[in-house]
């Protein structure tokens, strides 16, 4: 299937909700410098699992792996990139994977915008 | 080094980042983290690091949270631990299958950590009022075996222990709203009754502590069943709250084990079965109210008089047995229970019954408490007869006496011998050995009542048809009595070393010619198995005067 990723950034230009994000921050206080890590790692790995579900045409892995980046993104206030997962997930649940491996590069994109405004935003 | 007062969280998901942060929010509450990535890691950490609290991701590779929830639900059994569902997934379906599987709440990611906030103070109340609760639970259930043992001695302590006897009452509940009481009357009549109050648990069982009560005292003292049953209501109607009460089955297996006094109020059909061949023989059917509904009950009319053989077995059971229920909840029913009477062997009816129940009902929950009663007539099941002279205590001075008449109306309503024999007892200051004074002034009353005023023929007992015409004969008599007495004279002497004690009983009939024959009262006494030799063997003397209408014996003690 083809798949259209909408919104590549929001309003303001950002690929990160920043009110969500400051929220988390106050509720997480010290710990928050050491979720950043964290999550780019493991959203890493999880992009790495998504394309060899993908390559493997392994639909479960693949609509699992794109949940939990819609669910861990979307903690950062990453909603842009939850909400390509979110499209993911829904075609996996629908038994559908996309056309070809192609989709990956929008997340990959996105991801990089993300990183770079997390690490911006803790300064 | 796990700190035990310190409560444990654990938490569940495949995704290192969202672990991260929420351990990172849950760090307020002090809580000792533990965590799992896939449900069966969950399980495992459920029973090493038994948590309070489970924080559960629903998608995870190995095993999923729902699957998760369900196993440690299960395992966590009374023990209450809450199981919150983290969950990206808020369509309905999903919201709602995380509380059917067991869940005890939801979040919706990402996370927000005031509503987090709040579902787990929310949670901490429950978990705070359900260990409350089992503590409160734990108590009572102790209290109620602490009273259930109280009650099982209070009332069951005195049951005749006899192998011939059997019984059986299974208790749908920690306390049975089913009793069963044994007891020999002085004259060494068996009484057995099953009872069952209205429902099952603790109310249902306080009412067995003065039903025991009230049936040995006055077993013991040698009152009719008939009175037995009538003070047992009267107890009962003043106790019971209203919608209780209580069906009983009473037997009476006579010391001749010729007949048997049967009543049943309330209860399933009475069974008495053919010893060789297990044929059931009398079927009685319950012929009154059960006890504690109506003010005076009319013994008279719910008893009913079987004529029984050697090997005779009685079968008492309440309805317990036949309701009880089969996995497809179908009842076990008289007719399964006949078919088994019929299959079972000669030794092991009781037994038979019970294998057959239990092979029917399988692991079901019992519902309703069960009774079941066998009483085998045979001479074992009765006891020894003690042939002894009563013992009076040194105590015992000086001379009394004592005369009673009882006339025409009178005779009908009382049986005089409970109380005489009480006033010889606290007279002579006797506790015990009640029975031999009990059963010759039982013999001497009944002879004088039913041949001498009643003038009935004791030559009608001696075949099974002439034995319920006997006893309607006797009835009939009765209720129409208008004149005739019986007089007794109780006296006590002291001698030198010795003391007597004489009873004396005079009736108002005809009497017999004891100087040129045996007296027609020895026949009587025969068919009972003990005589007048018996009597004579544990008293002075027994004499005849008058007509033959006058009968006296003579106890001698031994003084210092």
């Amino acid at each position: 299937m083809k798949l259209l990723y909408e919104n590549h950034i929001m309003n303001d230009g950002s690929v990160i909700d920043s009110s969500s994000l400051s929220a988390l921050q106050e509720a997480m206080g010290e710990d928050f410098s050491g979720l950043v890590p964290i999550f780019i790692e493991s959203t890493g790995d999880i992009l790495t699992n998504l394309l060899n579900a993908f390559n493997q045409q392994d639909i479960e892995s693949f609509t699992r792996e794109a949940h939990s980046l819609k669910s861990s993104s979307a903690n950062l206030g990453g909603l842009i990139l939850s909400e390509m997962a979110a499209k993911l997930e829904k075609a996996g649940h629908q038994g559908q994977l996309p056309e070809s491996e192609e989709f990956i590069k929008p997340l990959k994109e996105t991801f990089v915008l993300m990183e770079k405004e997390l690490q911006q935003h803790q300064l | 080094m796990n700190n035990p007062l310190l409560n444990t969280a654990l938490i569940v998901d495949d995704n290192l980042s969202n672990r991260f942060v929420l351990k990172s929010l849950l760090k307020i509450y002090d809580y000792r983290i533990v965590e799992a990535t896939n449900g069966q890691e969950a399980i495992d950490q459920f029973h090493k690091e038994k948590p309070d609290i489970i924080f559960m991701d629903v998608l995870m590779p190995v095993m999923d949270g729902y699957e998760a929830t369900s196993r440690i639900k299960a395992a966590a059994g009374s023990n209450f631990v809450p199981i919150i569902f983290l969950t990206a997934m808020c369509d309905e379906k999903s919201i709602s299958k995380c509380i059917a599987v067991g869940g005890d709440d939801f979040m919706v990611k990402p996370y927000n950590p005031f509503l987090l906030r709040t579902k787990i103070r929310a949670m901490q109340r429950i978990i705070t009022l359900n260990r409350k609760v089992q503590r409160m639970y734990s108590v009572i259930h102790r209290e109620q075996e602490i009273a259930e043992k109280f009650f099982v001695n209070a009332i069951q302590r005195h049951n005749i222990k006899n192998p011939l006897l059997k019984t059986l009452i299974r208790p749908a509940d920690t306390f049975s709203g089913d009793m069963v009481l044994s007891a020999y009357s002085p004259s060494r009549d068996l009484f057995v009754m099953i009872g069952d109050f209205t429902g099952h648990g603790l109310s249902a069982a306080l009412g067995a502590m003065p039903v025991s009560e009230v049936f040995r005292a006055m077993i013991s003292k040698g009152f009719d069943p008939g009175d037995v049953l009538s003070a047992l209501n009267n107890k009962l109607k003043g106790l019971l709250p209203t919608g209780i009460f209580f069906g009983i089955q009473l037997v009476v297996v006579s010391h001749d084990l010729e007949r048997a006094t049967i009543y049943n109020a309330g209860m399933p059909d009475l069974l008495v079965v053919e010893g060789k061949t297990n044929k059931i023989k009398h079927r009685l059917k319950s012929r009154g109210l059960p006890l504690g509904i109506i003010a005076d009950i009319d013994p008279k009319k719910i008893v009913e008089h079987v004529a029984i053989s050697r090997n005779d077995k009685i079968l008492m059971f309440s309805d317990g047995l036949t309701e009880a229920c089969s996995l497809n909840d179908e009842p076990f029913g008289e007719d399964r229970l006949v078919d088994g009477i019929s299959q079972a062997t000669e030794n092991n009816l009781f037994e038979h019954i019970f294998d057959l129940l239990d092979t029917f009902c399988g692991d079901t929950t019992q519902a309703d408490d069960v009774t079941l009663v066998e009483v085998s007539c045979v001479e074992g099941i009765l006891p020894i007869f003690d042939a002894t002279s009563p013992k009076i205590l040194a105590k015992a001075k000086g001379e009394w006496d004592l005369s009673f008449k009882f006339r025409g109306e009178r005779l009908r309503e009382t049986n005089p011998i409970p109380i005489l024999v009480g006033h010889i007892m606290e007279l002579e200051g006797i506790q015990s050995e009640r029975q031999s004074i009990y059963t010759v002034l039982t013999e001497l009353y009944l002879n004088a009542l039913d041949h001498g005023v009643l003038g009935l023929s004791s030559s009608l007992k001696s075949d099974p048809s002439g034995f319920s015409q006997y006893f309607s004969n006797r009835e009939s008599r009765l209720a129409s009595l208008k004149s005739g007495f019986i007089q007794f004279d109780l006296s006590c002497c002291q001698g030198h070393g010795f003391r007597d004690i004489t009873l004396r009983i005079e009736d108002s009939g005809d009497g017999f010619d004891y100087k040129n024959h045996k007296p027609p009262a020895s026949d009587e006494m025969a068919l009972c198995g003990r005589g007048i030799s018996l009597i004579r063997g544990f008293s002075e003397s027994l004499t005849y005067e008058g007509n033959g209408n006058i009968a006296s014996v003579v106890f001698r003690s031994k003084t210092a």
